[in-house]
């Protein structure tokens, strides 16, 4: 069915998204791209533990930022450049370890751009593909390849932000698809897997679990889910991976905010939230499977109303709202707006790569223009804008998530 | 519209026309790259740090310098003085700390000097409500640039010669804002050019494409 489609329906659309996707890889330039590269380049280079490397190193190399992403990361991206090393060239390796501004804008800057992103295309297409296996008909299997390829929101983040997550946001695609085929334990087991690029696929976790009525089954997959987990990150486990990855700032900053009870202790909103659906799902029988793809959406509307998030991290919700026109059309466009929303808050962060000097590679002179947030400092805070769009983002998914609840609750 | 119309559109836009349309906006363009940063010289109080500098181009308007201020801690002003030859004042601007954040480029612009082309000026900068225990840092390199011979720092027991120069950047306004584009774009393609393996392969690809695209069968359904 699916080659016909393509052969029919879709082929056409398909040669047009890789071709835009082709047309915009090498000319936006974030710089995550060069140092999780650079961090990268040292496995062909011989060393696994990049973690320990990159700290007992610090002070010789031209990056000095830590490997912020879990192992599978490091090894997928670090392994690439061994395969596309005779396409990157001799000048990739000096290039690369060039921390200076004029490296943005080299000869070859283009060449590397283009290539690096190149494992991104085949995930992102990956998604396409899997999506349309979400439902059965063909109109409907249309609007997800179409909505998932065509939406500019995946495109800006995944191209122009240079997003690695788009590896474990695949995974996790692939991993809902598994549990809507009932098949659980293979599903926690990809969850594992995703997590091991990166851990926030973990949070989906407790509510995978939800959904299989056999509790050895259950115990089954929270082993397989964690066990691979853990033997992924094993390997890499030092103070080095503990500060840098495993209990990083960026890790933990989902629990870093709350309500004080004195004594050192916080009551966490987000922990409070999650941890109130999971128990209303728990002592509800509805266990329709589709209620696991809201779960989804919730916890990550959760996620990024109460974290300081990274504007690449948005890409995680993205294929579970492209899913919800099929599954819950009504409340498709609020959503999709709330992630617009959501998406203004970053570009009004003071810095400069969030917006003027993605255009770095055609010249160094855009970064010479004020940022968005140096514009709107002439005339107010920007951090009071920001938090106003941050605020109109909560209570927005707030709202939305009453309403799905609702929604399952007036079903049962 | 259609989102695969709308979408394609917004990728050329973003690949083609933004560059264009946003520099547009660059009213400035630097003449002189900021040399490496190598040390600091503090200053507060009585303290003047000067120096000569050569413009080569007209309309000078801004010089850009990088300062420490650790989470803002000064608040005071960072004083900014252009002289000319003559050792007129030229151009006066106060800077206030609260907009110096450390370390990175300060960009101090001033009306332009419109006659500013093989002249020489100087450059001060003073921060005299400034302490001892909440100053200023400029960054200075060890490097030095042929045509600014040292720089020299004032201070209540006298004056001090250093070899090397303030970490400075120069820059002159854009006479017509049209200017970038060609040398932008151009820049781009001869940067391409000069890849020619990958250029080569990168145009054959999208061009292969849309040729595949236009001379693929369109669906019954559509």
């Amino acid at each position: 069915m699916l080659k016909k489609l393509i052969k029919q329906d879709l082929g056409k659309l398909l040669i047009l998204a890789v071709l835009l996707r082709l047309l915009i890889m090498p000319f936006y330039f974030h710089p995550d791209i060069k140092t999780y590269n650079f961090q990268s380049a040292f496995l062909k280079k011989g060393v696994f533990n990049i973690y320990t490397y990159l700290e007992a190193h610090k002070d010789k190399l031209p990056l000095k930022e830590e490997f912020v992403y879990f192992p599978l990361t490091y090894l997928f991206l670090g392994s690439y450049q061994v395969l596309a090393t005779s396409l990157l060239g001799s000048g990739f390796d000096e290039w690369v370890s060039d921390a200076s501004f004029q490296s943005r804008e080299t000869v070859g800057v283009y060449r590397y751009l283009f290539l690096l992103k190149l494992p991104y295309l085949f995930f992102d297409i990956a998604i396409a593909f899997l999506l349309t296996f979400f439902v059965k008909e063909l109109n409907d299997k249309k609007k997800l390849f179409t909505l998932w390829l065509f939406n500019p929101l995946s495109i800006i983040l995944i191209y122009v932000y240079s997003n690695v997550d788009i590896f474990p946001v695949a995974l996790s695609v692939l991993s809902l698809l598994l549990a809507f085929r009932n098949k659980f334990v293979l599903s926690a087991l990809i969850l594992g897997i995703a997590a091991g690029f990166k851990a926030y696929p973990l949070v989906f976790l407790p509510f995978l679990l939800l959904y299989e009525k056999d509790i050895k089954k259950v115990i089954l997959m929270v082993l397989v889910s964690l066990g691979s987990f853990f033997a992924i990150i094993f390997p890499f486990s030092s103070t080095a991976f503990q500060n840098a990855a495993l209990v990083s700032g960026l890790t933990t900053r989902i629990v870093s905010f709350g309500i004080s009870l004195g004594f050192e202790q916080i009551l966490i909103p987000f922990i409070i939230i999650v941890s109130a659906i999971f128990f209303l799902r728990l002592f509800k029988n509805d266990k329709a499977i589709q209620n696991l793809l809201f779960d989804y959406i919730i916890v990550l509307l959760l996620v990024f109303s109460f974290v300081h998030f990274h504007i690449q991290w948005l890409l995680w919700i993205v294929p579970f709202v492209v899913l919800l026109s099929v599954f819950y059309a009504r409340i498709f466009k609020p959503v999709s707006f709330l992630v617009f929303i959501a998406l203004l808050i970053p570009l009004l962060l003071k810095d400069s790569f969030m917006t003027i000097s993605l255009l770095m590679s055609y010249s160094l002179l855009y970064n010479l223009l004020p940022t968005p947030f140096t514009i709107i400092q002439r005339f107010y805070d920007p951090y009071t804008i920001q938090s106003i769009l941050h605020s109109i983002f909560t209570g927005g998914s707030l709202t939305t998530i009453a309403f799905i609840l609702k929604r399952n609750s007036n079903e049962t | 519209m259609k989102l695969s119309t709308f979408t394609t559109s917004l990728v050329i836009f973003l690949v083609l026309i933004f560059p264009a349309l946003l520099s547009l906006i660059i009213k400035t363009i630097p003449e002189k790259q900021q040399s490496s940063l190598d040390g600091t010289i503090k200053l507060f109080g009585e303290r003047k740090i000067a120096q000569k500098i050569a413009v080569s181009k007209n309309n000078f308007s801004g010089i850009g310098i990088s300062v420490r201020n650790p989470n803002y801690i000064n608040k005071n002003d960072l004083i900014f003085t252009v002289y000319s030859e003559d050792n007129l004042t030229l151009r006066q601007m106060a800077i206030s700390g609260l907009h110096i954040n450390d370390g990175d480029l300060l960009k101090i612009n001033f009306p332009p000097i419109s006659d500013s082309a093989n002249k020489n000026f100087t450059i001060e900068f003073t921060s005299p409500k400034s302490s001892s225990d909440q100053y200023f840092e400029i960054f200075i390199s060890n490097k030095n640039n042929e045509k600014s011979k040292g720089f020299k720092l004032y201070e209540s027991s006298g004056v001090s010669d250093f070899e090397g120069s303030i970490a400075y950047e120069i820059f002159n306004k854009s006479e017509n804002p049209l200017s970038l584009i060609y040398p932008i774009y151009s820049n781009v393609f001869i940067r391409l050019i000069k890849d020619p393996f990958f250029s080569a392969i990168y145009f054959t690809l999208i061009i292969s494409l849309f040729f595949v695209y236009l001379k693929y069968p369109r669906s019954d359904r559509n």
